[in-house]
């Protein structure tokens, strides 16, 4: 077929002129095709391990360039090396996105430079779906417009001859790609990338061919510039007929493609899907709410199996290896010893790995959320809740951030942000704190564990119990007072059908929220642990230096001393148990460590305790307590509880409802933690 | 009848919503709206339904499907 | 008249999901999927519920049924 065809508008193409590149020079190949057709598969098997990636000039969208090699040794055909570049899966070349404008940009970017004399040569390969024709001829169609030589690459042929929706018998997959060629007028090259070898070489001729000779798509002209609207809609309508005529031409000899079966979709008869079959199990009345008391579960084995042993072992290396060696570090610098090495080590050190040892949980509930939501059970989640959260005036999609709450507070109000409305999410917001997160039962372990031996499990499970009490409890307060005017709205979800994650996107949105809380709570949290160390460091009795002054005598130990009195109406009055609300204040992790640590550096002079900490725990409870130190016991972790989860949590609920919610809320949660825990303790001790 | 009191996999046409107007909005933006044809797919708990409309499926529950009047289809053959 | 302007008018009259136009007009869903991404691209049709199912759409001006998906993040 000649180049200059009937048709005779100016040929963007280099047909056999004099202007050719010099020899040396690779062709230059561009991959263009949508999303999930199979395009970096092809790529990666066209240049295996010769690839790397860059960044689009300008831009931040990742590029994979590599050399697509053919011939040479043991084989009978020259040589040959082709640069070729996977651009960004794109549906259309009008971009909507900053990755289709760099895949629209290289399209038009080689088109131009073609025109050029003694422009780079090149030539872009269009991958075409064979399940999903009419979007990638679309797009063919755009990319033929631009002029540039053009090969198609015809994927996923196994999987439409398969299709079992359709009538007609299944076809060969060499003849889909025949009639195609046929249509279009240039190579079409099915494409199994499966097995590498007679596909790729093919595919690799009819490239260098068309190189040499480009070829017009049949029936699409370049269009002339469209500044306005209405020659784009012009436009579009002669775009659109040219693929309609291709399809229909293609269409004849093969299996339709899903959906248009029979071109008509009856709206008649109602075709049970996968997704209602599995819908009539989980969404059934009787069986929908122990499905989603099992995925829950699965959400905190989740937490607990890969969460929690990362968290422990960044709070090892932190602690450790890294402490050590920015203490040498500092000691080689002569600081060793210094209020400086107890600045960064204790104090921001600390802090970072304190928000270090976030990330995992972080991680995995927004991984275990995105799953759910990718899959699609989230939405049917939601409405099985529906009816729970109502009595709140609230509906089904408050009850997910309650639930992650368990797990830990933040992304729980992070999460708040898919309720639709602001007072909803405010009120949500300030329940949330209630919900008695991972950080709090390791309190409950030792308190329990020590206080009530023989029933642990059951005093934690209480705990528990507890705190769902609470966040209704919380709940119908709320709602009959600062919170009437919010009002349930209908619940109308579209339940899109079940599917397998796509793991990439769920991936990158994990990264992307993550950061998002490092570069926010995580500063607060960092900051606010400096300032716990300033006061541990600074002196107010006795002759030390600063940064090694034991805590009684601190400023910290001084602020604990003064609250203590404050406690002992709830029974719990002693320094060690108020320096650890203190430092429970900042994050609830810290609670057992600060136990230990006011217990260890007792001032020399006091009367030594001996014992392990459960014994001292106990002796100062049942001291401060008049003897009951069980019933004071049950009142810290009532406390531990309802106060302030940790500053992390302030931080975001600043963040998400602004200054007054959140020191009202904070006002409230003291206030209400210590009326509880003075009630607990009163009724307890008297029991 | 109200959409809840239909039975499961019952063809219908709705013909009135009495939400209020941006409740009944969104529904008209996904296709519910007088005239539609839908299929009852699920009876969920406390008067949830699912319904399928042109191959998608809704989820409404109790208090909103009973605000959606609706009429069976009838079918010759 | 080509698909487009067909799928064009019909939405324009009566909106609703790709698969309710193309019931109505008896067109193969994935062409008026198609004609529907590109007037959307254009300017000309505002697509709602784009992006249920994986990579919600995101950004300070959410589409109106978002509201009602308890997966939407702004």
């Amino acid at each position: 077929m000649s180049c200059h065809g009937p048709a005779s508008t100016p040929v963007h193409g280099r047909c056999g002129s004099a202007t050719l590149a010099p020899l040396s020079a690779p062709l230059r190949v561009l991959l263009v095709g949508g999303p999930n057709v199979g395009k970096s598969t092809l790529f990666n098997a066209l240049t295996g391990a010769r690839q790397h990636t860059t960044n689009a000039p300008g831009t931040t969208v990742e590029l994979a360039t590599g050399t697509w090699r053919t011939g040479g040794q043991r084989t009978a055909d020259p040589a040959t090396e082709r640069v070729i570049v996977d651009l960004p899966g794109s549906y259309s070349l009008l971009a909507r996105s900053s990755d289709e404008q760099v895949t629209a940009d290289a399209v038009r970017e080689l088109a131009g430079s073609i025109v050029d004399v003694g422009g780079q040569p090149g030539v872009v390969v269009v991958v075409l779906d064979a399940t999903a024709l009419t979007r990638s001829l679309y797009l063919l169609a755009q990319v033929a417009e631009t002029g540039v030589p053009l090969v198609v690459a015809l994927t996923m042929v196994d999987l439409a001859s398969k299709a079992t929706d359709s009538p007609t018998s299944p076809m060969e997959p060499g003849a889909l790609a025949a009639a195609l060629a046929t249509s279009l007028g240039v190579p079409v090259l099915p494409v199994n990338t499966r097995n590498r070898g007679a596909g790729g070489l093919r595919l690799a001729d009819a490239v260098d061919a068309i190189a040499e000779h480009p070829m017009r798509v049949t029936g699409i002209d370049p269009p002339a510039p469209v500044p306005d609207l209405v020659q784009e809609l012009a436009h579009a309508e002669t775009l659109f007929a040219w693929v309609e005529h291709v399809v229909e031409q293609v269409t004849s000899c093969l299996r339709p493609e899903p959906g248009s079966a029979t071109g008509v979709i009856s709206g008649r008869r109602l075709r049970r899907t996968f997704s209602d079959r599995v819908d009539t199990v989980l969404l059934n009345p009787w069986a929908g709410v122990p499905a989603f008391l099992a995925v829950v579960w699965l959400l905190f084995e989740l937490t607990s199996r890969f969460a929690a042993p990362l968290q422990a072992f960044i709070g090892h290396l932190v602690n450790g290896p890294l402490a050590s060696a920015l203490t040498w570090a500092l000691g080689l610098v002569g600081l060793a010893d210094s209020w400086v090495q107890g600045l960064l080590v204790d104090g921001l050190l600390v802090g970072v790995g304190t928000v270090l040892t976030f990330l995992p949980v972080m991680a995995v509930m927004f991984a275990a959320l995105g799953l759910l939501e990718d899959s699609g059970y989230l939405a049917r989640a939601a409405f099985v809740a529906d009816r729970a959260m109502r009595s709140l005036g609230l509906d089904g999609r408050a009850l997910l951030p309650l639930i992650v709450g368990f797990g830990c507070n933040l992304p729980a109000l992070a999460a708040t942000r898919t309720l639709p409305h602001a007072r909803q999410r405010l009120l949500t917001g300030l329940l949330i704190p209630l919900t008695s997160c991972s950080a709090r039962l390791t309190v409950y372990v030792l308190l329990a564990g020590t206080f009530f031996p023989q029933h642990a499990g059951t005093v934690i499970f209480g705990m528990y119990l507890a705190s769902v009490m609470l966040v209704f409890g919380g709940g119908l307060l709320l709602r009959r007072t600062a919170f009437r005017d919010v009002h349930a709205e209908p619940l109308i979800l579209v339940l899109p059908p079940y599917q397998r994650p796509h793991l990439r996107t769920l991936g990158m949105s994990v990264r992307l929220r993550v950061g998002a809380f490092v570069t926010g709570a995580g500063k607060i949290i960092v900051g606010t642990m400096l300032v716990v160390w300033v006061l541990m460091a600074l002196p107010v009795a006795g002759q030390h230096a600063v940064g090694h002054v034991p805590v009684a005598d601190s400023l910290y130990g001084r602020a604990a001393s003064g609250i203590a009195p404050v406690l002992a109406p709830a029974g719990f009055g002693n320094d060690h148990a108020s320096a650890a609300l203190i430092t429970g204040f900042v994050a609830k992790e810290v609670v057992v460590g600060s136990f230990a640590q006011s217990y260890a550096v007792a001032k020399p002079g006091d009367a030594a305790r001996p014992g392990s900490l459960g014994e001292q725990l106990r002796a100062s409870f049942d001291e401060s307590s008049g003897g009951h130190g069980g019933a004071a016991a049950l009142a810290f972790m009532v406390f531990v509880l309802a106060y302030t989860p940790c500053v992390a949590a302030l931080a975001e609920q600043r963040h998400l409802f602004g200054w007054r919610p959140m020191v009202s809320a904070l006002g409230a949660q003291l206030a209400g933690a210590w009326l509880l825990a003075a009630l607990v303790f009163q009724v307890g001790s008297r029991l | 009848m109200t959409l809840p009191e239909s039975p499961l996999g019952a063809e219908l046409r709705v013909i009135g919503v009495r939400l209020p107007a941006a409740d009944a909005f969104r529904l008209n933006e996904m296709g519910i709206r007088p005239g539609t044809l839908a299929h009852v797919t699920q009876h969920a708990a406390f008067g949830g339904r699912v319904i399928s409309v042109a191959g998608s499926r809704y989820a409404l529950d109790g208090g909103t499907a009973a605000l959606i009047d609706v009429e069976p289809v009838q079918r010759l053959g | 008249m080509s698909a487009w302007a067909v799928v064009l008018d019909d939405v324009t009259a009566r909106g609703g999901t790709p698969a309710q136009v193309a019931t109505r007009l008896g067109l193969p869903i994935p062409l008026v999927q198609a004609v529907l991404d590109h007037a959307e691209r254009l300017g000309v049709v505002a697509v709602a519920g784009r992006g249920c199912g994986s990579g919600c759409p995101t950004g300070p001006e959410l589409p109106a049924t978002c509201a009602g998906c308890p997966l939407s993040l702004p």
